[in-house]
């Protein structure tokens, strides 16, 4: 490329000079047209999530194409998605990270964060994720920010948000307006039970899954009868007249009208969703995160409408799935970067457009899309989020009392007054505190 | 020097195995003892509290899983071993297309638990399953017997006797297999019926083979979580919450280690309690008869 000329220094004739500039400029311009690394290294994370990539489901496609947002800006990130259970995970994560062995990241079901607190398998955020986050975009999410932070340390970020009470019903064997009360409810579906040869109403008592398919519609049933899940004093707020009336009614729903069958105990919520999706009950309370999966089975035919409450519709009963870092991670800054990009309004729009699920950031519902059709049902829970708020924040072993008020509803099936349950279940929750 | 090395050999040569056994199987053993005499935060050891954590399985419930584990490993152990006998006495016969019985009657032991779970489960299913359909199809009932203590129990114990009979089922064929036919044969020349061959001939020679079945199906049957987890979760009313569902949900769901390490200390007694009782009843007695 070089000849030598007078003495002994190089010299760049004309054409070599305009062959190598060319190629430095293609150079740069194939540089430039890559996003510039974050990181100087290769790094590699690992990532605990409920969803198999390799599913076919809408939730897990969703997932992987919010991962393929993150790499593609950050292609020296590389992420490895190892689906866990979300029955087990909680579990999971604590055992991997006390043997040294998590996960860098963890998606975990709503009621784990306090636990995983408790364990010390969480690592605190606040160095890693939202450093210059102004107070309007900490005020962006949806879900309330202190709902993830323990002694001051921001813990998690909400991945997504959830509305656990939304009432599901078969619009076309349930006509009419859904009542917003108990009363009007039981009174609405007697007849349309009988016409249809079906329960009216089901729910299930069973503790798998940590009993969310009855506590999911409990919870808010007590704070509309005015009494509380957990007090700020950590004991438990339902042993009173107010706390022992969703038990009541779900009683007299089972034995009195017999609009929800007796074989109850039993039931899961996947025994539920099932059941719906089959036309098998007229209607139920699940969570908005699988209105999808029903959708798809039942089409328009699936209508829904507010939790019905003692005196008028319940308290939405917002929460959410979080991504953590866990104590195991040695990558905290590609960590960090992770998480900020799952829950980044372009992650988490397309979450809400491929998954259905409700987004954990108020200014993603400004997009254009959430006022279409295929919007319709997470605009039916933003909006009842939005207007009947009632946001708190889980104990530590709240799986413990959920499973625990599920055994007192079957007990109470069998006979148990409900008084004598529920002091059960208020003595077991101090054991439980104490120990 | 040469005498010293030679008769320490055989020890150095047992050390790797010995290490290996001790990590695996006494290390988690007395781990387990050790966390059940102290109180627990999570995962983390706190101080020694005498007998605290046992408490927790002396009150109702803790009574309510005693009495269903001995409900359904007993009714289970009856059910399977009987089973496996009359299939064995059955498929030793000389039946045509023996050899495809046999398979047929192994195919439940390829299966895994959680299939096998999942697989009575939606048997049972209240909504969708084939009996309910047919309950309702042919008597206009519902069946729903997860729903109620008794069905729950009964159907946890037929899919667990349906997993767990192959696995008998074997052992009971190769132990009438290998009773001499002389001795059929020699009975037939006295006059002896077949039910006599049975009761004086086969059960007998089978008798240790049968004890062996026993203490080995006892043993899963008292550590067995995921039938009665996937399948009933406890429930309901904790009529099916076995002691070995109880270690589970105290350690996983309750994050009560302590409660969960003496639930297991309880469990690994009863095994050894048990094991000792069948070997000096059956083992040692039985044994000595069969031999006479």
């Amino acid at each position: 490329m070089t000849k030598p000329i007078k003495g002994n220094a190089p010299r760049l004739d004309r054409r070599t000079f305009l062959g190598g500039s060319a190629l430095g400029l293609a150079s740069l311009a194939a540089a430039s047209s890559f996003p510039r690394p974050a990181l100087a290294k290769q790094v590699k994370l690992t990532y605990w999530s409920p969803l198999d990539p390799k599913s076919n489901n809408a939730r897990s496609k969703a997932e992987t194409a919010m991962i393929e947002l993150f790499t593609k800006s950050h292609p020296e990130i590389t992420v490895e998605v190892q689906p866990v259970p979300w029955q087990v995970m909680g579990q999971q994560v604590i055992q991997a990270v006390m043997s040294g062995s998590g996960p860098d990241l963890a998606q975990l079901s709503t009621t784990n964060l306090p636990d995983q607190v408790g364990a010390g398998t969480a690592a605190p955020l606040d160095d890693v994720v939202g450093k210059k986050w102004t107070q309007a975009e900490k005020d962006d999410f949806i879900l309330p920010w202190d709902n993830t932070v323990y002694d001051g340390q921001k813990m998690a970020y909400y991945w997504n948000s959830l509305l656990n009470n939304e009432f599901w019903y078969l619009k076309t064997e349930v006509e009419g307006e859904i009542p917003g009360t108990w009363d009007g409810l039981q009174s609405f579906l007697t007849p349309l039970a009988k016409k249809q040869g079906k329960p009216g109403f089901l729910t299930g008592l069973s503790q798998q899954g940590n009993a969310i398919e009855f506590t999911d519609w409990l919870i808010p049933s007590f704070w509309a009868c005015g009494a509380e899940y957990v007090t700020d004093t950590g004991e438990v707020g339902f042993l009173n007249e107010n706390g022992m009336k969703p038990f009541q009614w779900i009683l007299d729903m089972v034995k009195v009208h017999k609009l929800t069958p007796d074989n109850i105990s039993a039931l899961t919520r996947d025994n539920v969703l099932d059941a719906m999706k089959g036309r098998k009950a007229l209607s139920t309370i699940l969570t908005s995160n699988i209105v999808a999966s029903a959708r798809s089975a039942l089409g328009e035919d699936l209508g829904l409408a507010r939790h019905p409450g003692p005196t008028g519709p319940c308290p939405a009963f917002a929460a959410g799935k979080f991504i953590m870092m866990t104590k195991s991670c040695r990558e905290q800054e590609a960590a960090g970067l992770f998480i900020e990009s799952m829950i980044s309004k372009e992650a988490q729009l397309i979450n809400a457009k491929t998954a259905k699920e409700l987004p954990a950031r108020k200014s993603v519902v400004a997009d254009p899309w959430f006022a279409t059709h295929e919007a319709a049902d997470l605009k039916f829970a933003m909006d009842y989020m939005a207007d009947n708020p009632h946001f708190f924040k889980f104990p530590k072993k709240t799986d413990f009392l959920q499973t625990r008020l599920a055994l007192a509803a079957q007990q109470m099936m069998t006979g148990t007054p409900i008084k004598q349950a529920l002091e059960r279940v208020a003595a077991d929750w101090d054991q439980a505190r104490k120990a | 020097m040469n005498t010293i090395v030679s008769r320490a050999s055989p020890y150095l040569l047992l050390t790797p195995a010995a290490l290996i056994i001790f990590a695996i199987t006494l290390y988690p053993i007395v781990n387990l003892f050790w966390i059940a005499f102290h109180g627990t935060n999570y995962f983390q050891i706190g101080a020694f509290n005498g007998g605290a954590n046992f408490l927790s399985l002396f009150n109702a419930s803790g009574m309510r899983s005693f009495m269903a584990t001995a409900i359904f490993v007993i009714a289970s152990d009856i059910l399977a071993l009987s089973l496996a006998i009359f299939l064995a006495l059955l498929l030793e016969a000389p039946l045509r297309s023996r050899g495809l019985l046999r398979t047929i009657v192994m195919v439940p032991w390829l299966v895994s638990q959680v299939v096998t779970a999942l697989l009575w489960q939606a048997m049972l299913d209240s909504n969708f399953g084939p009996l309910a359909h047919l309950a309702q199809v042919m008597f206009g009932m519902s069946f729903a017997p997860l729903g109620d203590e008794v069905g729950a129990m009964a159907s946890m114990v037929v899919a667990n006797v349906w997993r767990s009979y192959p696995f008998a089922l074997v052992l009971m064929l190769a132990a009438l297999q290998s009773i001499p036919s002389e001795m059929y044969e020699a009975a037939r020349i006295d006059g002896a019926t077949r039910w006599q061959e049975l009761r004086y001939i086969s059960l007998p020679m089978a008798g240790q083979t049968a004890l062996v079945v026993l203490i080995l199906l006892t043993f899963e049957y008292l550590t067995l979580v995921t039938i009665p987890f996937i399948m009933t979760s406890g429930g309901p009313n904790e009529a099916t919450y076995l002691l070995s569902l109880r270690v589970w949900r105290e350690a996983f769901t309750n994050y009560h280690f302590g409660y969960s390490a003496a639930t297991g200390v309880v469990v690994f007694c009863l095994n050894l309690v048990l094991a000792l009782v069948y070997i000096r009843k059956f083992a040692i007695k039985g044994g000595a008869d069969v031999q006479r």
